[in-house]
């Protein structure tokens, strides 16, 4: 690294910062809160999707996808969950700009109001919850299992890379059952997805337990998760997953026929994790000298550097290590061979 | 590379070792899992380390104030108390923990009985 980056104990948060940056993870954007997710920085939320989405699929679950925007009559459907997310609304209200004559500049068109607000989806429930009540007739059509990779915007004021952003990227899954015990047992299983993965892959170790009433999820009768530790001593919440109970089947009517003939409500839950977890990764191991990544979700495990006198030497150096570079790649192990000579071995 | 030997750095624990180039790939194999579970038992340890119990309220904010962490304390179960704590102290309920052991105790605030430790520290 060409500039030192502060130390840990001097400032945490600095640290943090400079870190994102210098390790190329990500920067700032043009819109405050919002961020650009570098390569080197994707390549690791790669690898972490990559092993969420086969575990999400062992356990039965298959993605899709749902629109960005929710029509706000929508939204305010469930009462609880519209309280919760209404402060950080991002809301569409027009669909076109023109050029201004006057002023010669780009303008919003006036009319082209739209005739209903669309609302940013800030999480997926209710514009799921709404195509559930298609889909859903007979006990046939349960369990529903259904999980969505995706953004959501949540207009948050005080942002950092990673940890809270407007705009992050997440995945969501969204499940209908028959029976109350069975949605309890969905929301249980996901949890322990969620804690086996954090501490086999990202080598993180995890408290699991419920929320209190006052950190519950808006419209969710109970909410589970993982909790880690950082190195500065603050908890970071890193997986949560929701029993819904029949609160969204309620308000979007989503009702099925029993195996006894009669109808009743479908029971529902919901559990997601986001960039944030790129956040925890990074504040649970790195150091003063900057990124430290368990091997599980490493884009690039090995660097070869060759150490030599003289480009002779080194091509004879190169051609050993292309030898040791194939054999790796066919054991399964991420390797660069760097050679470039701005930078210093060791 | 020229004597046959390759000195293989690794990252987290800045250990640098020579390895004989025949066999390299297993043994390569063999750090990643070792670097692996070492950064989990660094992490874990950091953990234990930075968990602690309170059993009152002075205690409590000591707790908070100086060392930060996990501190599992009573709560009486109520928003009003949870709201004191959080106002007081910055920190707030993360959750009630599933394998946490019963254990009738007195919440810390208010001295209302309580059957379970849970778990506050402040949080991102």
């Amino acid at each position: 690294m060409a500039k030192a980056i502060p130390r840990r104990e001097e400032d945490y948060s600095l640290w943090y910062n400079e870190l994102v940056k210098k390790a190329g993870l990500a920067e700032n954007s043009p819109v405050r809160g919002c961020m650009i997710i570098k390569p080197y920085g994707f390549s690791i939320w790669e690898k972490m999707q990559q092993q969420l989405d086969t575990m999400f699929k062992n356990t039965g679950h298959e993605n899709a996808y749902f629109p960005l925007f929710i029509p706000k009559s929508h939204l305010s459907k469930e009462a609880d969950h519209v309280e919760g997310f209404a402060k950080e609304c991002a809301v569409v209200t027009h669909y076109r700009l023109k050029n201004d004559k006057n002023s010669k500049r780009l303008v919003v068109d006036p009319d082209a109001k739209l005739e209903e607000e669309l609302i940013v989806r800030p999480t997926s429930e209710t514009v799921i919850w709404d195509t559930y009540k298609n889909w859903i007739q007979s006990y046939r059509d349960l369990p529903l299992l259904i999980n969505q990779w995706g953004n959501v915007v949540r207009w948050e004021m005080r942002t950092r890379l990673f940890l809270r952003t407007a705009e992050f990227l997440w995945q969501e899954g969204h499940t209908a059952h028959a029976t109350q015990a069975e949605a309890v047992s969905e929301t249980q299983q996901m949890l322990d997805v969620y804690s086996d993965f954090a501490e086999k892959y990202m080598a993180l170790p995890v408290t699991k337990g419920v929320k209190s009433e006052s950190e519950r999820f808006a419209g969710a009768e109970d909410t589970y998760c993982i909790e880690a530790l950082m190195q500065d001593g603050k908890a970071l919440q890193a997986g949560t997953s929701h029993f819904l109970g029949q609160n969204f089947a309620k308000a979007f009517n989503v009702k099925f026929t029993n195996k006894e003939g009669k109808e009743d409500l479908v029971w529902g839950t919901s559990w997601g994790v986001s960039t944030r977890l790129m956040g925890a990764l990074i504040m649970a191991h790195s150091d003063d000298d900057g990124l430290v990544l368990p091997p599980n979700l490493a884009p690039i495990q090995v660097v070869i550097i060759p150490i030599y006198k003289g480009e002779k030497q080194l091509e004879e150096i190169a051609l050993k290590a292309k030898k040791i570079h194939s054999s790796l790649i066919s054991k399964g192990i991420s390797v660069k061979f760097d050679r470039r000579d701005t930078h210093k071995p060791g | 590379m020229a004597s046959g030997t390759l000195e293989i750095a690794r990252r987290d624990t800045k250990e640098k070792k020579s390895y004989p180039i025949k066999g390299i790939e297993d043994k390569i194999k063999f750090l990643l899992t070792e670097i692996q579970s070492n950064i989990y038992n660094k992490a874990q340890h950091f953990k234990e380390q930075n968990t602690h119990q309170a059993d009152t309220y002075d205690e409590f904010k000591t707790l908070i104030e100086n060392k930060g962490g996990f501190i599992y304390a009573h709560w009486d179960g109520t928003k009003e108390t949870e709201n004191i704590i959080k106002e007081e102290t910055k920190a707030t309920i993360r959750c009630i923990p599933l394998n946490g052991n019963e254990e009738s105790g007195s919440c810390m605030v208010t001295g209302n009985p309580s059957s379970k430790r849970v778990l506050f520290a402040k949080a991102y």
